[in-house]
């Protein structure tokens, strides 16, 4: 076995956020080192095959990083990165509706204005990509710093460029209460709210109408007004980054779990492995900065060890809720296409997107009040089982990102035809009754549910037809992926508690340790979160560059709402 | 980006021999970029992972392993590639309970025929210390070195005696071989015979200098730790960290010329490729028939690739996720230790019965099945408490596989259960021969070796003899695939060889072998 071995940064985990963060420091000249546990890097960010020809994304599918900085300041598009757009926009298929338990309800234009406005579109010019980079893009403000409503981030977009979005009240609202000031119809804001809920940040939560609004919206604004999926999904956008990383110096090495980060006199020094890890020393010394780009549990709880913590800063690690939704995703392989049935078939909108090869664009069904949405949400939260909420209320949504990759097989493979993906919120397996394991024993069950919801809808999801029903629950999210604690597809709720200066909890925020020298770079341990928006790491960036730890050259810019720490390098100098 | 952009090499295909040439090209200076069809890369070394087991759907036995040029010249142990050896190579376990067991160790493999047949055994001695020094001197060193015509090869050969052996064996086909050997007991030569008939291979062609060489090969084979494709991600890696560039999802569509001369690669979408060197690492006919435009292809390459011979036997995949343990009922323990077992054949004559069934479309159900159980040996290849079965059959390709996997499915776990105790099964996958030929497109009828072993199509008339030094007639073409010398199995020969080679051509060549 080697000898014990010296990087400048060691990166525990190689999902989306520690190899985009390998990629920075590389490309700032250090010699980075990313250990990941499994024997491939990726995360979330997996594409399977499960017959030929067919790629299916049993986790992350949809592509929410548009407004990233670090397309231009990695140079991606140099790693082989491409986007693909759904030709169909979403603003051409809202004309026709959105799916209720009777059919199709039309939308009106109060309600496109308002989400327009909401989401920039109406500024002159279109501010959308400064508002998502202010509300995502920026790490926390320091802890000197009070945070208002004149220093947010958001709302100083808001202020700047349309200020009818701004209120005093709005960094306290609800996204219902937000939608119901500038929105009409009860189905568009019961389908966005549950479309938020589904990006980790729910309509009816306090505090977080914005970031809440927006995660529906980075799906679609930032990117030409649709929705978008780099080619050969997200695997192909992690694969990007990992080449720009490599490129650029970083060692990665997969099967090297990491046992214990190492602490000498209240600084991170480096990191133990495993015995079970395949390459490299036992030992992997850190001289600028060990970062902890895994669960923020296993970091502190696990690898770090009491003995180092602050007992009221581990009681509350232990306390981050886990209580929210995970999602059970759905694939099916069908013998004849699946097609609306009678109640949804008479739309012209929706029926030329249906067919041999062509689904309906994103969708939520059916959404006809908040009652649904909130039945749907008490289900979730407080049965912490099986769902109980009748098939023809359930409410689910469909993504089939597939229908415009065109070097996917998607409605061509000989042997029928695939529709993805059909995702419905269920329970996190943490709070199951029965355990975290009861999901998979009741897999049979939750299908059959799930395909009778579907069939409210869809003809052909019958077992006549039905070839292969791929489906994945939270417990399987998990096992496969340490990083998805509970099954959450988010690592935690992106609610008031868990965002911002709060995330993951104040004395973390800003991507540091109460040890020097020790960072953390994970969707369950900063802000923004999830859905693998190459946030955390830029975020992150502007910390290390206040620490002396990263100095990086003419490329990098800082978010023009970031405010230095008092006595810090100010990350925004040039 | 857009326009033209040029590279010294541009390499089609990201298989392991495309991955290796560029690898080697990128280490040596040169700017290299590798273009892909799929999402991934890695072609045949392809490792699935489904609710925690890691499915090896196409190749999973390394037979040359850490003898590869490229596994210490690219540094890939750095990069995380672990063999791991079973302590048996074969396993043979017969209806009676007795089993035959072969190793690497020819004196243990002994002792194990001995109990079938101690003459038998005596033979099989005396044929290693024969093979041993060809191998040694010849057939493994040869693996990495550029053909020799025919005749020029046997010239070289007849300096030597064990040159000339080797020389007469050449010409002899398998059963010939058994036979010159002396072996007699109709299992031990059925069990001799299925080390080359398992990959498909006739017994009757007479393609003698590839028996010591699958005899060795497969009775030495690893398997890649945490899956096949981790040696994929690392040949990816190194070629990442020096420099090179890889396009997935971008599928060669045309090879551009200028004047006789290629110049260029297309890929969907318009981008269009400058190279120096093209190379590609595709079958034949999707090289010389495909992407280069009739009027372009010289008359002599066209020809040759138009007698370019796929093959009818092919495999059928069976892989199974298992909750509890998998046990041979075979009376020796060390069955389980086995990289391989192969059963369901008792006999020399059962064994060519069940070809001449394969040849002749007619084995619908599953007779004779190779077993391996790569969780006994990585437990990381399946969830803890579970177990992992890999099975094959040889099987040919026109059968109608869209409706018939299943049942033949069914009865390869029949054939399975016969030998073994099997847990509950919890995952299924079947992989039929359209499967492998629709995920790996070069695999076309599913030949995993890029086209069939005859003695047309190997040594110096891989993949014909104006192209099996890896340059072609076409100025600027280079070839290195597995329809190249020396040929498939993730030996890794021809894309290294193409990148000595091309890195010649470029005038930055790659480090002479130490």
């Amino acid at each position: 076995m080697a000898k014990d071995e010296r990087f400048d940064v060691v990166i525990i985990g190689g999902g989306p956020n520690g190899m985009a963060s390998a990629a920075y420091l590389a490309k700032s000249g250090l010699s980075v080192c990313v250990l990941e546990e499994r024997t491939e890097s990726g995360g979330a960010c997996e594409t399977q095959e499960p017959i030929p020809g067919v790629r299916i994304y049993p986790h992350a599918m949809l592509m929410y990083a548009s407004a990233a900085p670090g397309f231009e300041q990695l140079e991606l598009h140099k790693f082989g990165f491409r986007m693909e757009w759904d030709p169909v926009s979403p603003l051409e298929m809202n004309q026709g509706g959105l799916a209720c338990r009777d059919g199709w309800r039309q939308i009106t234009e109060t309600d496109q204005i308002g989400w327009a406005k909401i989401g920039g579109m109406l500024g002159q010019p279109p501010f959308t990509r400064e508002l998502m980079r202010a509300a995502f893009y920026c790490p926390p403000h320091p802890p000197e710093v009070e945070v208002t409503d004149e220093n947010t981030p958001y709302m100083q977009v808001y202020k700047k460029h349309q200020p009818d979005i701004w209120t005093p009240e709005l960094r306290d609202m609800t996204m219902f209460d937000l939608m119901d000031e500038h929105l009409e119809t009860e189905h568009f804001k019961t389908a966005m709210a549950f479309a938020a809920w589904a990006s980790g940040a729910a309509g009816h939560w306090e505090g977080v109408a914005i970031p809440a609004a927006l995660c529906v919206q980075l799906l679609t604004l930032p990117s030409m007004g649709r929705t978008s999926i780099p080619r050969g999904g997200l695997h192909g956008y992690f694969h990007a980054i990992l080449r720009a990383a490599v490129h650029h110096g970083a060692t990665l090495r997969t099967s090297c779990p990491v046992e214990e980060i190492l602490v000498e006199d209240g600084r991170a020094v480096g990191v133990r492995l495993r015995d079970t890890a395949v390459t490299g020393g036992r030992t992997i010394h850190a001289n600028k900065a060990v970062i902890a780009a895994c669960d923020v549990h296993q970091a502190f709880l696990d690898m770090v060890g009491p003995r180092h913590l602050d007992p009221a800063v581990i009681q509350k690690l232990k306390d981050i809720s886990l209580k929210n939704q995970t999602l059970y995703v759905s694939t099916f392989h069908t013998k004849t296409p699946i097609r609306f049935n009678e109640t949804f078939a008479t739309n012209a909108h929706h029926t030329k997107y249906v067919g041999p090869h062509r689904q309906p664009a994103a969708g939520v069904f059916p959404c006809d009040s908040r009652e649904l949405y909130y039945a749907c949400v008490a289900d979730v939260d407080g049965h912490k089982a099986q769902p109980r909420v009748p098939v023809e209320d359930v409410m689910w949504f469909q993504t089939p990102s597939q229908a415009f990759d065109p070097t996917d097989c998607q409605g061509e493979y000989p042997r029928g035809y695939i529709s993805s993906a059909f995702e419905m919120a269920v329970t996190s397996p943490d709070y199951h009754l029965e355990g975290e394991d009861a999901l998979l024993g009741y897999k049979s069950d939750m299908d059959r549910y799930m395909r009778d919801a579907y069939s409210q809808v869809y003809d052909g999801l019958d077992d006549d037809n039905v070839i292969h029903h791929w489906s994945a629950t939270g417990r399987e999210v998990e096992f496969r992926n340490t990083g998805l604690i509970g099954g959450t597809w988010c690592g935690s709720r992106h609610d008031e508690d868990q965002l911002w200066t709060n995330r993951p909890i104040p004395e973390l925020s800003r991507y540091r340790s109460p040890i020097e020298g020790l960072y953390h770079a994970h969707q369950t341990s900063g802000h923004p979160g999830g859905l693998c928006l190459m946030a955390i790491p830029y975020n992150l960036m502007h910390i290390l560059i206040e620490d002396g730890v990263a100095d990086p050259g003419d490329w990098w810019y800082a978010s023009p709402y970031y405010m230095p720490q008092e006595g810090k390098i100010p990350a925004n100098r040039r | 980006m857009s326009g033209t952009q040029k590279y010294d090499a541009v390499v089609i295909g990201a298989g392991p021999n495309g991955l290796i040439a560029s690898a080697y090209l990128a280490k040596a200076g040169n700017k290299v970029l590798l273009l892909e069809r799929r999402h991934e890369t890695g072609g045949g070394l392809n490792t699935d992972e489904y609710h925690g087991f890691r499915l090896n759907l196409h190749a999973t036995y390394h037979m040359m392993a850490e003898q590869m040029p490229a596994y210490l010249d690219l540094g890939l142990p750095d990069l995380g590639v672990r063999y791991l050896q079973p302590p048996v190579g074969a396993a043979f376990p017969f209806a009676d309970g007795r089993s035959m067991i072969f190793t690497g160790d020819p004196a243990e493999t002994a002792t194990s025929i001995e109990t079938f047949s101690p003459d038998d055994a005596r033979c099989y001695v005396r044929m290693w210390e024969e093979f041993q020094p060809i191998l040694d001197q010849y057939l493994i060193p040869m693996t990495y070195e550029l053909p020799e015509p025919a005749l020029d090869q046997m010239v070289e050969f007849e300096k030597t005696p064990v040159g000339s052996r080797l020389a007469a064996i050449s010409e002899y086909s398998f059963i010939e071989m058994v036979d010159d050997y002396g072996f007699k007991d109709p299992r031990v030569r059925m069990a001799l015979l299925s080390l080359p008939a398992m990959w498909g291979l006739h017994l009757d062609e007479p393609l003698g200098f590839l028996f010591p060489l699958y005899l060795c090969r497969m009775l030495n084979a690893s398997l890649v730790k945490g899956g096949s494709h981790r040696l994929s991600s690392a040949i990816y890696r190194s070629f990442l960290q020096d420099g090179g560039r890889v396009m997935d999802m971008s599928e060669a569509q045309k090879i551009v010329f200028d004047g006789d001369r290629a110049v260029a690669v297309e890929v969907d979408g318009g981008e269009r490729f400058e190279a120096d060197a093209v190379i590609s690492t595709l079958n034949p006919e999707q090289t010389f028939g495909q992407l280069i435009a009739e009027e372009d292809l010289p008359e002599d390459v066209a020809l040759a690739t138009q007698n370019w011979e796929w093959e009818e036997r092919t495999l059928f995949g069976l892989h199974l996720g298992i909750h509890g343990k998998v046990g041979y009922r075979a009376e020796d323990p060390r069955v389980d230790d086995a990289l391989v077992v192969l059963c369901g054949l008792e006999t020399e004559d059962e064994l060519h019965a069940h070809l001449a069934r394969v040849d002749a479309g007619q084995e619908t159900e599953c007779d004779w099945l190779h077993i391996t159980v790569p969780s006994r040996f990585d437990a990381t290849m399946a969830p803890p408490g579970h177990q992992l079965i890999r099975a094959e059959a040889v099987v040919h390709y026109d059968q109608p596989w869209e409706t018939e996997a299943k049942a033949f499915g069914d009865s390869a776990i029949a054939r399975l259960q016969k030998f073994a105790e099997v847990g509950d099964i919890v995952l299924r996958r079947e992989c039929t021969p359209r499967d492998i030929e629709q995920k790996l497109t070069t695999m076309k009828r599913g030949s995993f070796k890029h086209g069939a072993y005859s003695t047309l199509q190997m040594g110096y008339l891989r993949p014909n003899d104006l192209c099996s030094h890896c340059a072609t007639p076409i100025p600027g073409l280079f070839v290195g695939g597995a329809s190249v010398y020396p040929g498939g199995m993730v030996l890794g020969g021809p894309g290294y060889l193409a990148a000595r080679v091309v890195g010649e051509e470029l005038g930055r060549p790659i480090p002479e072998r130490g």
